[in-house]
């Protein structure tokens, strides 16, 4: 089994409430403080990292990760910007639809319902997941690989809900926005706007389920946006209005935050202030080595065995690559069943390998022909990670 | 005429399993509960901890937990006040500017006692 180098310590929060041990994950996050706080005490969750506890950012740990491709819900990442209900009677529930339309809509869950069912199965990325990796370091919650998710979302289409409004003829972009609010007057609520044509383009959707369950409350219950390809800054939770706009959104979340450098690696010199800026939108390929963890010690095989998840960005997984020794040699990996374009694809292969250390990496191309690059990219916000990752290990 | 009756009965038959499949096919429709939580995030998130700091806990924590203060990299001087003035400017943080230099010195200290990380 896998030594977890990581696992440093079971740290019991106080002798007063051994229910409530806590265990310390170390992250390794490069320069630190790199150790955080375990724990299962969230509302639907299982054991997870907490980066923050209000408003609440919790990680997944990344042995999640080498079990079901579904992520479990109970381990589905959490990230609020701003305070939210913490009741929501689902009867009383309504999402307002207004705006540049015909037809101002208030939809009940029951009336959602009798449109068309979509499903699709997604992996849902925070733009800043691995934030805490970048190198120089950068501020923010500072995540590891684990603010992602992958998981069947039940619902509508966007479009047949604005279709049912009535979209007026001018319309350029959809707002969307959810129950959270900010916790002083006069911040910017949260809300984020996709193009009309993105937004009508049947995929994406307002989810009120995952894997087949009503939205966990800290997973946005009980609607949330679902964007396929894009990061999750567009998955509005708990969303209560979709506004269309005639004239592109200007707010604050669009227009000043979640803004990278205009080019697909989303790269500039580390260091660099001023910049052409574009907001974040599709996600680039991915790819994770869970079948070990980083730092672990494992028995010596001269044929290891590599395995993991890897997806396409916004679109599917063509092939993963795995090496055993830094890059220099690599060997294409088998890709497990195909759930969709959209969501995590299993690899695994056998790389080659020598007593002592061995440093294994996983290179993914998706099926538009990107390939994650051996080079970091850096950005002063730390979004949209995509390097081939690193994973080192000591074979005895 | 029994063939006829036998291929009467078959058609029923089939038209009997789509109707059914064509049920099973419908999507099932979502019974929503009413959902309450408790968050566990206020012991823990009142109070930086320490008997200095009463300048970031009255400046910072009415918006966030220290933890997300403590887990950042350490960052300069400079930077740190950029920070404040972020969530002053941007996020409306009622931190009066003549704070600003107290906040930011107890953030550099807070990171040089953790010696860098």
């Amino acid at each position: 089994m896998i030594d977890r180098r990581h696992f440093l310590a079971l740290a019991a929060a106080g002798a007063a409430a051994p229910a409530l041990a806590q265990r310390v994950v170390d992250l390794g996050l490069p320069g630190g403080p790199s150790d955080r706080t375990l724990t299962s005490a969230w509302p639907g969750k299982g054991e997870m990292i907490v980066q923050r506890l209000r408003p609440p950012l919790l990680e997944a740990p990344m042995s999640v990760f080498d079990g079901a491709l579904l992520t479990p819900n109970d381990r589905h990442y959490v990230r609020w910007h701003w305070p939210f209900p913490t009741e929501v009677d689902p009867s009383t529930f309504r999402l307002r639809v207004g705006g540049h339309v015909k037809t101002p809509l208030a939809l009940s869950l029951a009336d959602l319902q009798r449109l068309p069912r979509y499903e699709i199965v997604a992996v849902n990325q925070c733009a800043g997941n691995s934030r805490g990796l970048f190198q120089p370091r950068v501020a923010g919650a500072q995540w590891a690989h684990g603010a992602m998710a992958n998981a069947r979302w039940s619902g509508v289409r966007l479009r047949d809900v604005l279709d049912l409004a009535g979209v007026r003829a001018g319309a350029v972009q959809v707002r969307a926005s959810g129950m959270d609010e900010p916790s002083v007057a006069g911040a910017p609520d949260f809300a984020k706007s996709l193009g009309i044509d993105h937004a009508r383009d049947g995929e994406v959707m307002l989810a009120f389920a995952m894997n087949g369950e009503a939205l966990p409350l800290l997973n946005g219950f009980p609607l949330r946006l679902v964007v396929p390809g894009w990061y999750a800054t567009y998955w509005v939770k708990m969303l209560d209005s979709l506004e269309v706009l005639a004239t592109p959104d200007t707010g604050y979340w669009m227009a000043k935050a979640y803004m990278m450098p205009a080019n697909r690696a989303a790269h500039v010199a580390p260091g660099t202030k001023d910049f052409a800026k574009v907001p974040i939108s599709r996600m680039v390929p991915r790819s994770f080595i869970t079948s070990v963890a980083d730092g672990a010690v494992v028995d010596w095989r001269a044929q290891l065995p590599v395995g993991g998840i890897a997806f396409g960005g916004d679109t599917g997984v063509a092939r993963v690559d795995v090496s055993g020794d830094g890059g220099r040699s690599w060997v294409a990996a088998r890709l497990g069943a195909d759930g969709g374009r959209h969501g995590f694809r299993r690899f695994d292969g056998v790389v080659p390998a020598a007593r002592g250390l061995a440093v294994l990496m996983a290179q993914c191309t998706n099926t538009a022909g990107e390939v994650q690059s051996m080079q970091f990219n850096w950005n002063p916000s730390g979004y949209q990670r995509g390097v081939v990752e690193v994973t080192r290990v000591r074979l005895v | 005429m029994r063939i006829w009756w036998q291929a009467a009965a078959f058609l029923g038959l089939i038209a009997g399993v789509m109707a059914l499949s064509v049920v099973v096919r419908r999507p099932t429709v979502m019974a929503f509960s009413p959902v309450r939580v408790e968050l566990p995030d206020g012991a823990m998130s009142t109070s930086f901890g320490g008997s200095d700091s009463g300048i970031v806990d009255g400046n910072c924590l009415a918006c966030h937990s220290a933890d997300f203060v403590r887990g950042q990299p350490v960052l300069t001087a400079a930077e740190w006040t950029a920070e404040v003035a972020k969530m002053r400017k941007v996020y409306k943080a009622p931190i009066a500017e003549a704070d600003d230099a107290a906040i930011v010195a107890w953030l550099v200290a807070m990171q040089e006692r953790r010696g860098g990380g």
